[in-house]
């Protein structure tokens, strides 16, 4: 049997069927759709065009709205897929005339897929059911309510027509769907991503983690660099050419994915980081996921942009960016050192408080030299509890 | 992922203050100090555990560190686990439901194994948990 595939990567339609209102700010973290955003190296994408393959469909058609020039969509353009960008509007009206010249090709089905959710969905009893109920669309369901996961009869183009022309909202014939009992993330927000990662990492969905398992439940990519005194608390993932600072903290379920630097003394805790990202030293970064400058939060459901470079910012992309970056740093390093020791004393001097502005029962004494002996030993205790209030 | 090095599961006392903890560290310092050592603490007859306990085990975890091992822990008391959590300790270890699947976890990943106590913040709401 001759089936074929077209994957949408785009916003959704409205439809009263659907579990949430979708709307623009969801499904994507800083514009770009979660769908290809890696997850432990993979992509949803990327997961389910291989398993379209592996079910043998050879066909797929990746039709996509995200931003052509994004590094995530450059990612995601394997050379096994037909891979066309559309404008956002086109996005329908290009898979209507996909699925005309696919069903003129001889495809007997088509499955139509917007990511969207991620649904781990079995190829071969979904199309022996829409084969049993001589359905002209079925559509995919889980418990939570339906995906935009369909299967088309090929003869039948008045009913994809409609369908597609109401973004999968809506079907001509209404038909008995197909129920899922595999993994589903709907995948609208930041927290369905973490959850996604962590899922992953504890083996409930089929996405294994790109690298290799360096001790139980801590994955390594290859060329990932950890410097000495880092913590690895299981279970973890390090992607590819990520780089861990010394005295850093990567535990419970936190993913960096590919060419991330997390740098000195930062605590990664529930969080992923998503590629070419940077996070600064001495921080705390919980229940979190950061990436092109911005850090949404699980806990507080809000996303928020960073301007200062040396909190989050983004690592270049191209490899001879990173080695000119590295090595312009390097030789500034000395010079820096130099003007810090020279003009940093006078500066101090500067910033000196005038006494006669302070009221007399003021001493600027005790607060320029604090008592030595009344402070407190170094012990893991108090630096644990250092930590806790802001690493200071 | 097979391991030939032993595992040293130790459990601890009832009450962990400065005395029981001092106590508790001369014990175990030999397999702390050995060559990449494998521990795993019992947590589940800790009545009591103050900073100086909560010390101790950052002194043992960095004295395992250093020599390429690690420190587990299996089976915490509620008191135990809501002081780890207090003091944001509990991030820096495997926490396992039993100390038989904390000294396993040495050989292989036991995901189902490991101890919810880090609830998944979702919307504001308590989603699932890290592990069943």
């Amino acid at each position: 049997m001759d089936v074929r595939a077209i994957v949408l990567i785009g916003p959704a339609g409205e439809s009263n069927d659907r579990p949430t209102p979708v709307t623009d700010s969801q499904e994507n973290f800083a514009g770009i759709p979660f769908s290809i955003l890696p997850v432990l190296g993979h992509t949803a994408l990327g997961r389910v065009v291989e398993c379209l393959k592996c079910a043998g469909i050879d066909s797929v058609t990746v039709l996509s709205a995200a931003n052509a020039e994004s590094p995530f969509v450059k990612d995601s353009d394997h050379p096994k897929i037909k891979w066309q960008n559309v404008a956002d509007a086109q996005l329908w009206r290009a898979a209507e005339d996909e699925f005309d010249h696919l069903a003129r090709g001889g495809a007997e089905l088509v499955l139509v897929v917007r990511l969207g959710a991620y649904a781990e969905i079995e190829i071969d009893p979904l199309l022996q059911f829409h084969l049993d109920q001589c359905n002209h669309i079925t559509q995919v369901a889980a418990a939570d309510g339906p995906l935009d996961y369909f299967v088309l009869s090929g003869s039948r183009r008045n009913d994809a027509a409609f369908l597609l022309r109401n973004k999968l909202g809506r079907m001509r014939v209404q038909a008995r769907p197909y129920i899922t009992g595999g993994y589903v993330n709907r995948l609208q927000t930041a927290a369905d991503l973490r959850r996604l990662t962590l899922d992953s990492l504890l083996q409930k969905t089929s996405i294994r983690p790109q690298g290799e398992q360096v001790r139980p439940g801590v994955w390594l990519g290859q060329g990932a660099k950890i410097d000495h005194n880092v913590r690895l608390v299981a279970p973890c993932y390090i992607g590819p050419y990520a780089r861990v600072r010394s005295g850093s903290l990567i535990t419970r379920g936190s993913s960096l994915e590919h060419h991330t630097i997390v740098d000195c003394g930062t605590v990664v805790e529930a969080s992923t980081l998503l590629p070419f990202s940077y996070l600064g030293p001495g921080l705390d970064l919980v229940h979190s996921v950061v990436g092109s400058n911005r850090i949404a939060s699980v806990k507080h459901a809000a996303e928020l942009e960073i301007e200062d470079k040396t909190l989050v910012s983004v690592v270049p992309t191209s490899s001879i960016w990173r080695t000119v970056r590295h090595a312009s740093r390097l030789v500034s390093f000395v010079p820096h050192q130099i003007f810090v020791n020279l003009f940093g004393g006078r500066k101090a001097q500067e910033s000196r408080p005038c006494l006669e502005s302070i009221d007399s029962d003021f001493d600027p004494r005790t607060v320029a030299r604090p008592v030595v002996q009344d402070r407190q030993p170094l012990t893991p205790s108090v630096v644990t509890r250092m930590r806790e209030y802001g690493n200071q | 992922m097979e391991t030939s090095r032993p595992v040293v599961v130790k459990r601890m006392p009832d009450k962990v203050n400065r005395q029981e903890a001092q106590k508790f560290f001369a014990d175990v310092q030999p397999f702390v100090t050995s060559d990449r050592p494998q521990l795993v603490f019992d947590l589940s007859q800790v009545k009591q555990l103050d900073a100086a306990g909560v010390e101790m085990l950052l002194r043992c975890v960095a004295e395992v560190m250093k020599r390429d091992g690690d420190l587990k822990l299996a089976s915490p008391s509620r008191q135990a686990s809501m002081v780890l959590e207090l003091t944001r300790t509990d991030r820096l270890f495997e926490i396992y439901a039993s100390s038989t699947e904390a000294a396993r976890s040495f050989s292989g990943f036991l995901p189902n194994a490991m101890q919810s106590i880090s609830a998944f913040p979702r919307s504001g709401a308590d989603g699932t948990q890290m592990a069943a």
